[in-house]
């Protein structure tokens, strides 16, 4: 059973600036590129690709506006994102207690 | 997975939700600062009555809404500025102060000063309007604390319906200074935890 919750765990999620971004959206409604990859301690191109690949999976949104001159990114956890956050913690929590 | 992958996991998520938090965090600077100015207004405003110069309350008062508004304005900027994060209970705690502030400027200044009823009566009607205010962030930001005070506004309301004079304006003051600024280092005080949490 602990293997099979190991092979379930979401790969789109299973990679840590991937968790991350998650966590931190689990607890925020929205939260901008900079804030973001400050808290992932990431690179710009870094955070990009990986914000693609959950915007890809339908687990966030990503909104570009500008703030005077200035771009402005903003991501946004999607219904889908919550629910597969949750399942992935479900999951773990599955592997620790050895279910 | 072996195990310490799996605690790498958990400390990520632990991390994240503890930096989000620290980052939506209130920091209570505006109820310090606000609580302070109405209990000088107060005190001043009984010293004006005592020394029969009440002329000079309502250009008091108004005096203090602009200041109230000015200070709510540059606080709400200045960590406006450095909000890189939303949550839900900022922009519920934003709407419900909106909501309060609207009533609470019609019962303390529109309508006594446009003869609805006598000035001195303003503290009864405007206390319940900031208890609900006060009663909601508790509920909001979790903290019992915040809730019991938010309880001082409706004693005090009871107390000064029944006591007029200088008994109200003592109620007052000491409304201030527990519902008003009580919560605001109720929320100081969490926010400096949440930012040693953080650093740590």
């Amino acid at each position: 059973m602990k293997t099979e919750a190991i092979l379930n765990l979401d790969p789109v999620i299973h990679a840590p600036v991937r968790l991350a971004v998650l966590s931190v959206l689990i607890m925020a409604e929205e939260a901008d590129f900079n804030y973001l990859k400050e808290a992932t301690a990431t690179t710009d191109g870094n955070l990009s690709t990986h914000l693609n690949k959950l915007e890809e999976a339908g687990l966030i949104t990503i909104r570009k506006t500008f703030r005077g001159k200035k771009p402005h990114t903003t991501c946004r956890l999607t219904v889908k994102g919550r629910k597969a956050f949750n399942r992935y913690i479900d999951q773990l929590e599955q592997i620790i207690h050895g279910k | 997975m072996n195990s310490l992958q799996l605690q790498h996991e958990i400390s990520i998520i632990r991390d994240m939700i503890a930096k989000t938090r620290r980052e939506t965090a209130e920091s209570g600077h505006l109820f310090i600062t606000l609580g302070i100015v109405w209990v000088a207004v107060t005190l001043a405003i009984g010293l004006l009555e005592m020394n029969a110069v009440n002329y000079l309350i309502w250009p008091v008062l108004l005096i203090a809404l602009v200041l109230t508004l000015v200070i709510a304005l540059m606080i709400g900027l200045r960590e406006g500025k450095r909000e890189r994060v939303q949550s839900y209970p900022r922009q519920i705690f934003g709407a419900l102060w909106i909501a309060v502030a609207i009533p609470a400027i019609f019962v303390s200044f529109v309508f006594p000063m446009t003869g609805v009823y006598e000035p001195d009566l303003v503290p009864v009607f405007v206390s319940p309007i900031l208890g609900i205010g006060f009663f909601l962030t508790g509920i909001i930001y979790e903290s019992k604390g915040i809730v019991y005070c938010s309880l001082s506004w409706w004693i005090g309301t009871v107390l000064m319906a029944y006591l007029g004079g200088y008994a109200r304006l003592y109620i007052m003051i000491a409304v201030l200074i527990i519902g008003y600024i009580g919560p605001g280092l109720i929320l100081n005080i969490q926010y400096k935890q949440k930012t040693r949490t953080n650093e740590d």
